[in-house]
């Protein structure tokens, strides 16, 4: 419609309002005025909004009154090229062993909860044989993708559910594995490689091993090897059956007699080996840049390796770019959640490498790259311009999709010709409601919704802050509402509910859920339970009882006080037996099932309490994530931050979006100069730089662990001077501005050191077992995996004094008083029963003494 | 002893021991003296509403004691040192024993209490409730609802007993006798025996106050035609007693109606109401009377006291070593009232100004409790009330479990009325000060007690039997915020109770009525205007030993219920080794409850009554009249059937003599008596016990007097025993052997005159020579030193033999009587010979004939 509309304006009405527009500088001045100061006043100011209607006409008639360039006659395509071998997994491919012991296991815990390790990423794999095949068929609308098909290998231990093996015990059994297929592929062709071990047990004749996809069988290979001799199939999957989410089924079907298996046999097994993998060709779809498919292909959720974002560096960097910055960065964190992204920063468009998406922030006088580039609106004297060749005004924000590299390298501008239109421009990709308007590969921005800061204890996904609520009110893993949820079988996996704590909620006792189950007839009554955990610790079940079942019954469970943390998870798990027991390999239990409703409720007793500083708090985001919208955060870099101060800077920026959910972002990004007064007392402050170029040094000057000049560094009374130093400085201590704010110093002696911190905040293992107030971080090799238990040494130390951070009412602080020092409580109940006594004995007296 | 010095004499180590008080003194003259007289000096200037207000504002700041969660082994510790602070000053108390002190320490734990409840109150209602399905969730409310219910009753008993108030009588002889009050004497009677009525006229009668100005009514509400006879027989007593009959011949209201028609009949300034079986004492008037010239006093309630068994005691066996069900009301409760001057007209032993029973319309007739009702609307006018505690009634309480259940029945549908129809806590219309309105509320919710204690009892039932849990995670923790509790509630009402409620009686009583209670309160509750008056049966005797299935029926079903519950617990143990700690306390709650079950069953079970006449332990001097001799001897106890008296010496008595009693005034009542047995006491005192012998109407009307009216102070009035825990608890514990065991009448001496005289036994035409050692006027006792030929004959047959018994006079005495044992003596000493003793009774028949010459023969001999 928009554009319809802009065709429609004649020649003559554009000069009009052009001319208009010069003719009118105090209306534009009135705008510059509005957009300053009415942008964060919400749409409720009824009476204002009246009294100016005049005024907004106006204004409106000016903005449609900028004229734009007739649009080019075609987008700009980005042509992905195959990617390049990672530069930043530099770990080498280990051709497969042959015969295969299965691969060492990369990582320890299959309780992860994010699936995607990092370290894991696939290599192109030259085993595979390389395939062409003449493109077939090209949408219609992306130019026909020519040339060689690229071979990709995706191997089952990438899944951490696989870990060394995946096992398949019992007469029926299934595995299930899932995968995105990119957005820029046009598959060719894809294969399953299945290599795996069985008992020597099983009957060949009653035992198969069958690979599904998406449902549909590939194929299916007898399990009749001998002596557990490892097997191999390669199996054919159709293009056609791949979608964007997949799911690969292994389903072993295993039998050791001919008349009657029992299922709990333990010799009844199958082993599909870590080194199993999916091997695909495709071709690389050109994609056409367009704002309506953003993030893509800036960030495709669905990639198979780590999307990669390169910044360009400004000149100067400021603290406008570094807002503007680190609010993009986070958002794509929020974008990439557990998905791993991977963040550069560059100083010429020539640096940018085949597989990267390059981000411009800045207004053309910053960014002198962007005369270079094919532009919808052209630049000249570091000013946008319009269709008029007029300079847009400053507080435009201008969006453009570009490319680079011979179109092999996206890119994407924010600019403007001023710092409010740049930061107005990011401020539009930021807040995911307006995003999702965005259309075309250029956008002018005129104005972004003011998005209110939420509470600062609203935190989505995490608990409500209301203490009674319907389980309907939490989200599942799927981050949508929880429904009514069924399972089958009997030991099917328990219903999780993530059950997240604010981090600065303190349960005191009488906490309860009360759970509304319902379970289907046929139920063993003497074996059946129902049970809920907590974390996996059982906190309350009952026995089902009705052979017929039974509906929305009902299950009191008190909630332990103590055991709910910020990333806890309610299991209720069903335990059900059928009233026959199974026998010779017959299925018995499907017709069992299992509910729990969504109008399941929770009482919750909780004061609203936190010590800091804490460093494990910091795994949550607090006390920079509250409220969510980052509003209280401030990021402090030095006066001329380098590149390993600003690459920790959009890590940390990066670390803040994946921990955080809100509409906007409001972080706030400085020069250790620009830095307000106001902004140092009232934030959260994170401060980043080596040691010489700290912006506070108060933070080492204090109690605790002290980094000091001329590399030495002091705990408690020892004072050492240690060379090279190359370990990295977490330290939190309470803002020497404000006591109930913090300061979150991210530093080291070298840059070396800066590149751990880094790397911390980067690995979700690392990051995730920040503890105390100081941590000592250092890596045993460069580069390697937050995975590897052996790769980093983290030391953790607690000086400094926790300060509470209290604010429940004065019952609740008295009472937490009585609780720490628990002798008081007797002593005040004798001294109040004295004051008590004292008091009615007198009133006794009086009233004696008015009755002589 | 020779390097030995002189011992110090006691005089000297005494002062040091004096002035070295232990730490124990130390702190209850901190607690009693100074603590107080702090406050006193620091609040001087505050008025009694600022002190209500700082009273309230210490309640609201100690909210966070009563809020604080803590550990379970913090919260054992603490239970333990508040427990420890009850005993202490228990302690205390009891080695101080005065008044004021009993006093502060009294309210001094009442607090400790208070604030240790709350935080019990909190802790159940916090993390206790269970609302698990509804069978529990429904099960919670309603033991969590009886619970509530005990605490707010033990808060109103709290503020009940803040104060005890002492009245002295005021003394009318220095009032001018022109001035002194008209009073009327009332007693209502319905149906009962008139030999009752016949009684309390008689101690009307002499109540001692001036005769013009006393009268004596008997209102008699019988239905002129169904007892037609009893009122005849009513006025011919009255006129020879000389008291007035006042009849009516309709029965609207009841004793209510029947005293409202005699205030319009009668001409006094103050009316005495007595009950027909409350026989007044002599210096009732004297004593309450006084009180009439503050003229704001509407009435003056005396205690209720009766002087025989109620089934409790009776057939509980308690031998009146526990004090009676309503020896808490009358010597605590109302005079807990009476400080707020809220205590109640009871009906009966009470002196009431006319003037103002009719500005309320008479006694009140809308509940069956119009005593307290009348009160109640006295006190709503502004009237002031006075209790004086001594007793000066003597009445009679029910004999039988049913009709107690019947009495304490209207009590509890009455005061639900009036709680139903008045709402004494909260009615705006009247005007009450709020500790009046706490008094009524906490008098007329009292009888609410019987679905909360059948709750009681049943909750582990629930847990053990049916698997509900009315308690969520009940184990230690719970032990450890209930026990401080309890044990503080019970060592704070201890300091006032221990005299008149002993320990777990209160559980008994409240078991024993539960569901009666229960069921009458409900139904009022709902229809305040149902039910009507009925008479309370007394003067009834249990003849033999009988079950009252009846009135026990639903207790015996809860004991069932909870004895299969404590049968269950062993497979709970073998089954559910992880409920181990909810089972043990659910079976140990359940055991205390069936030992208060059982014992309040026993209630119902009716033991019977030895003797004829209720005994009363008055010490009346008795004077015996022997043929030439008198002894002088007090009453160890005496009936109006007959007495036990101590002598102090072991006289040699005939069985039949002349007694005569004297009363506290000097009444006096001459008496013939058979000497039933004597037993010796000690050295120098002997027990005789003996039974009336046909006493006459006039001797009968002299005893009554005596006995009832010419008291000065009733032996109830102090009770020398005090309560013991354990002791009670042992005590209850083993009521089912006491009540099964047969009871066996007192072995005694039989007591005849000892004497010497030759006698000669004639049977069958021989002689035999015998000496006759113990003579009674109906037996006789020989024993012969010689072999009797025919003597088995004589002990098969019993035949009827001639005796002569020579007396000095040169004619032996012949007479006639009855072989009744044989009893060989044994060869003593040396002689070689058997020597044979026979007890002859002389023949009924032969009574009349014989009497002279067997008294000549106990007089000579």
């Amino acid at each position: 419609m928009p554009r319809i509309f802009r065709h429609l304006l004649s020649s003559s009405d554009r000069q009009f309002r052009c001319r208009s527009y010069q003719q009118r500088p105090i209306i534009w001045l009135l705008l510059l005025s509005f957009a300053g100061t009415a942008l964060g006043v919400t749409a409720s100011l009824a009476v204002a909004q009246q009294s100016d209607r005049d005024i907004k006409q106006d204004e409106d008639q000016v903005i449609e009154g900028l004229t734009l360039p007739e649009p080019p006659p075609q987008a700009p395509v980005y042509q992905p090229e195959p990617a390049a071998p990672a530069p930043y997994e530099p770990a080498p491919y280990e051709p497969e062993p042959e015969p295969a012991p299965a691969p060492e296991p990369r990582e320890p815990a299959a309780a992860e909860p994010e699936p995607a390790p990092a370290a894991t990423s696939p290599e192109p794999a030259p085993a595979a044989e390389p395939e062409t095949t003449p493109s077939a068929s090209s949408t219609p609308d992306t130019p026909a993708a020519k040339g060689p098909t690229i071979p990709y290998v995706l191997e089952f231990n990438r899944s951490p559910v696989v870990g060394n093996r995946l096992r398949l015990q019992g007469v029926f059994a299934d595995a299930r594995l899932g995968f995105t297929k990119p957005r820029s592929w046009n598959l060719r062709s894809a294969k399953v490689l299945v290599r795996f071990q069985h008992s020597p047990a099983l009957l060949a004749s009653r035992s198969n091993l069958t690979v599904r996809v998406n449902g549909t069988s590939v194929g299916s290979v007898p399990l009749n090897r001998k002596q557990a001799e490892i097997g191999q199939v390669l199996l054919n999957v159709p293009p056609n059956l791949i979608q964007d989410f997949n799911e690969v089924s292994l389903v072993a079907q295993q039998n050791n007699s001919t008349t009657c298996t029992d299922p709990a046999d333990p010799t009844l097994w199958t082993e599909v080996l870590p080194d199993s993998k999916l091997i695909f060709n495709f071709q690389p779809k050109p994609v056409r840049l367009d704002f309506n498919r953003y993030p893509y292909p800036f960030f495709d959720d669905l990639s198979l390796d780590p999307n990669r974002v390169t910044y360009l560096l400004p000149n100067p960097v400021n603290s406008e770019w570094l807002t503007s910055a680190a609010r993009f960065q986070t958002a794509l964190g929020r974008l990439a959640e557990f998905r791993p992204l991977e963040t550069r920063l560059v100083k010429n468009l020539n640096q940018a490498k085949a597989d990267e998406r390059l981000v411009v922030i800045g207004t053309p006088e910053a960014q002198p790259a962007l005369r270079s580039l094919k532009l919808p609106l052209a630049i000249a004297n570091n000013q946008v311009l319009d269709g008029n060749r007029d300079p847009l005004p400053p507080d435009a924000g201008i969006l453009m999709l570009a490319t680079t590299r011979n179109n092999g390298v996206p890119v994407l501008i924010a600019t403007g010709n001023g710092p409010e239109g740049v930061n107005k421009a990011v401020q539009f990709l930021v807040q995911s409601k307006d995003r999702q308007i965005g259309t075309g590969y250029y956008i002018v921005v005129n104005s972004v919704t003011p998005v209110p800061t939420p509470s600062a204890r609203q935190w989505p996904g995490y608990l409500p802050d209301k203490n009674a609520f319907k389980l309907r009110e939490l989200n599942n893993t799927d981050d949508k509402p929880f429904e009514d949820v069924t399972i089958r079988g009997s030991y099917a996996p328990p219903v999780e509910i993530n059950f997240r704590a604010l981090p600065d909620d303190q349960f005191t006792r009488g906490s309860s859920m009360n759970l509304v189950y319902s379970y289907g007839p046929q139920v063993n009554p003497r074996l059946s339970t129902v049970e809920v955990r907590l974390d996996g610790a059982p906190i309350g079940g009952k026995r089902l009882t009705a052979e017929q079942g039974a509906s929305r019954e009902t299950l009191n469970v008190n909630l332990p006080a103590d055991l709910i943390k910020p990333d806890s998870k309610i299991q209720v798990a069903f335990n059900l037996s059928p009233r026959e027991p199974a026998n010779c390999g017959r299925i018995n239990d499907q017709q069992l099932w299992g509910k729990v409703h969504a109008d399941t409720s929770f009482k919750l007793k909780r004061q609203n309490v936190v010590q800091i500083p804490d460093l494990k708090l910091l795994s949550t985001g607090y006390p920079f994530t509250a409220p969510q919208d980052l509003s209280t955060t401030a990021i402090v870099l030095p006066e001329t931050p380098s590149l390993t101060d600003l690459s920790t800077f959009l890590e940390f920026s990066e670390r803040l979006g994946r921990l955080s959910q809100a509409d906007t972002v409001k972080v706030e990004a400085y020069t250790q100069d620009a830095l307000p007064t106001e902004v140092k007392e009232r934030q959260n402050l994170v401060a980043i730089g080596v040691r010489s170029q700290f912006p506070f040094p108060e933070a080492f000057e204090r109690s605790g662990f002290v980094l000091k000049d001329l590399f030495s560094r002091k705990w408690n009374q020892s004072q050492i001077q240690a060379l090279p130093d190359s370990e990295g400085v977490i330290k939190e201590v309470i803002s020497p501005w404000n006591s109930n704010r913090v300061l979150l110093a991210l530093s080291a002696q070298t840059e070396a050191g800066l590149q751990q911190v880094q790397n911390v905040l980067n690995q979700d293992p690392l990051f995730f077992q920040l503890n105390g107030d100081t941590v000592l971080i250092s890596a045993n090799q460069p580069g390697a995996s937050g995975y590897d238990p052996d790769a980093y040494n983290l030391e953790f130390l607690q000086q400094s004094p926790q300060r509470r951070l209290d604010n429940s009412n004065l019952l609740s602080k008295v009472s937490r008083f009585l609780q720490d020092n628990w002798f008081v409580l007797p002593t005040g109940i004798v001294v109040f029963a004295l004051g008590l006594y004292g008091v009615t004995q007198l009133y006794l007296k009086r009233v004696e003494k008015q009755d002589k | 002893m020779a390097n030995s010095s002189p011992p110090l004499p006691p005089t000297q180590s005494l002062p040091g021991a004096r002035t070295r008080r232990s730490p124990l003194d130390k702190l209850t003259d901190w607690l009693v003296n100074k603590v107080p007289s702090w406050f006193d000096r620091a609040l001087q200037s505050l008025n009694r509403r600022q002190l209500w207000i700082l009273a309230l504002l210490l309640l609201s700041l100690s909210l966070p004691l009563v809020t604080t969660p803590l550990k379970v082994w913090q919260q054992g510790a603490i239970a333990a040192f508040l427990i420890l602070i009850g005993w202490l000053i228990v302690r205390i108390e009891q080695q101080r024993n005065d008044t004021q002190t009993s006093e502060y320490l009294h309210l001094f734990l009442v607090w400790l209490s208070t604030v240790t409840t709350a935080r019990y109150l909190y802790y159940r209602t916090a993390y206790t409730l269970n609302f698990d399905g509804w069978l529990n969730g429904f099960f919670c409310v309603l033991l969590y609802g009886a619970e509530l219910y005990a605490i707010i009753t033990l808060f109103l008993a709290y503020f009940q007993t803040l104060k005890i108030k002492e009245r002295q009588p005021i003394d009318l002889s220095t009032i001018p006798s022109d001035r002194l009050f008209k009073v009327d004497v009332y007693i209502p009677t319905y149906n009962e025996d008139v030999e009752i009525v016949r009684k309390t006229a008689l101690g009307a009668l002499a109540i001692d106050y001036p005769a013009d100005k006393k009268r004596v009514y008997i209102l008699d509400d019988g239905r002129a035609e169904k007892y037609k006879a009893r009122r005849e027989s009513l006025r011919k007593m009255c006129e020879e007693l000389g008291c007035t009959l006042l009849t009516r011949d309709n029965n609207d209201h009841a004793k209510a109606g029947n005293i409202n028609t005699a205030f319009k009949r009668t001409d006094g300034d103050l009316v005495l109401i007595l009950d027909c079986d409350h026989i007044p004492a002599r210096p009732i008037l004297q004593t309450t009377v006084g009180f009439f010239y503050d003229p704001k006093v509407a009435f003056v309630q005396t205690p209720h006291w009766f002087y025989n068994p109620d089934p409790f005691e009776r057939n509980l066996l308690t031998r009146g070593k526990v004090p009676v069900g309503n020896e808490l009301f009358y010597k605590v409760l109302q005079k807990g009232n009476d400080f707020w001057n809220a205590a109640f007209f009871c009906g009966s032993a009470a002196v009431i100004r006319k003037d103002y029973a009719l500005q309320i319309g008479g006694i009140a007739t809308e509940t069956v409790t119009e005593d307290c009702h009348t009160a109640f609307r006295l006190h709503s006018l502004g009237y002031k009330s006075v209790y004086y505690d001594q007793i000066m009634v003597a009445g009679l309480a029910p004999e039988k479990f049913s009709s107690y259940i019947g009495q304490q029945v209207r009590w509890a549908r009455g005061m639900a009325q009036i709680l139903r129809l008045e709402n004494p806590l909260l009615n705006r219309k009247l005007n009450l000060t709020i500790p009046q309105r706490i008094c009524y509320f906490s008098a007329t919710s009292h009888f609410f007690f019987g679905f909360p204690r059948l709750m009681y009892a049943i909750a582990p039932t629930l847990f053990l039997l049916f698997g509900i849990n009315p308690i969520r995670g009940l184990g230690l923790e719970t032990l450890a915020y209930a026990l401080p509790h309890i044990l503080l509630s019970m060592y704070a009402n201890f300091i006032t109770y221990k005299n008149v409620r002993f320990s777990f009686w209160n559980e008994i009583y409240e078991f024993a009525m539960s569901f009666y209670a229960g069921a009458v309160t409900f139904m009022a509750l709902i229809n305040p205007r149902m039910g009507s008056f009925n008479v309370t049966d007394k003067g009834l005797s249990v003849t033999k030993r009988d079950f009252d299935w009846e009135s026990a029926r639903p207790l015996v079903f809860v004991a069932v219920l909870v004895v299969l519950s404590i049968l269950s617990v062993p497979f709970w143990l073998i089954l559910r080794p992880e409920d181990k700690e909810a089972v043990l306390v659910n079976m140990l709650w359940g055991i205390f409850n069936l030992v208060l079950i059982v014992a309040a069953i026993l209630v119902a079970f009716e033991q019977p009554q030895l003797r004829r006449a209720h005994r009363l332990n008055r010490k009346l001097t008795a004077v015996i009249y022997g043929p030439d001799q008198t002894w002088k001897g007090k009453t160890e106890d005496v009936s109006e059937s007959g007495a036990r008296i101590i002598l102090d010496s072991w006289p040699n008595l005939p069985d039949e003599i002349e007694l005569e009693l004297v009363g506290d005034y000097g009444a006096r009542a001459f008496l013939k008596a058979r000497v039933v047995r004597g037993v010796p006491l000690n050295d120098a005192q002997t027990i005789l016990v003996v039974d009336f012998l046909n006493p006459t109407q006039s001797e009968l009307d002299s005893l009554a007097i005596v006995l009832y009216s010419d008291v000065r102070e009733w032996y109830s009035q102090h009770r020398p025993e005090v309560d013991d825990p354990l002791d009670s608890l042992r005590f209850i514990a083993t009521s089912l052997t006491r009540s099964f065991r047969e009871t066996e009448p007192l072995q005694g001496q039989k007591i005849r005159k000892q004497i010497q005289a030759p006698a000669q036994l004639y049977w069958e035409g021989h002689f035999y020579t015998a000496t006759a050692t113990e003579m009674g006027v109906r037996s006789l006792r020989l024993e012969f030193s010689e072999p009797i030929a025919e003597l088995e004959a004589i002990q098969r047959e019993q035949p009827v033999v001639g005796v002569l018994l020579e007396d000095g006079h040169p004619l032996p005495k012949r007479l006639l009587a009855i072989v009744r044992t044989v009893e060989p003596l044994g060869t003593p000493g040396n002689t070689g010979m058997a020597r044979t003793a026979i007890e002859l009774s002389f023949p009924e028949q032969l009574q009349e004939r014989q009497e002279n010459r067997i008294k000549q023969l106990l007089a000579t001999l």
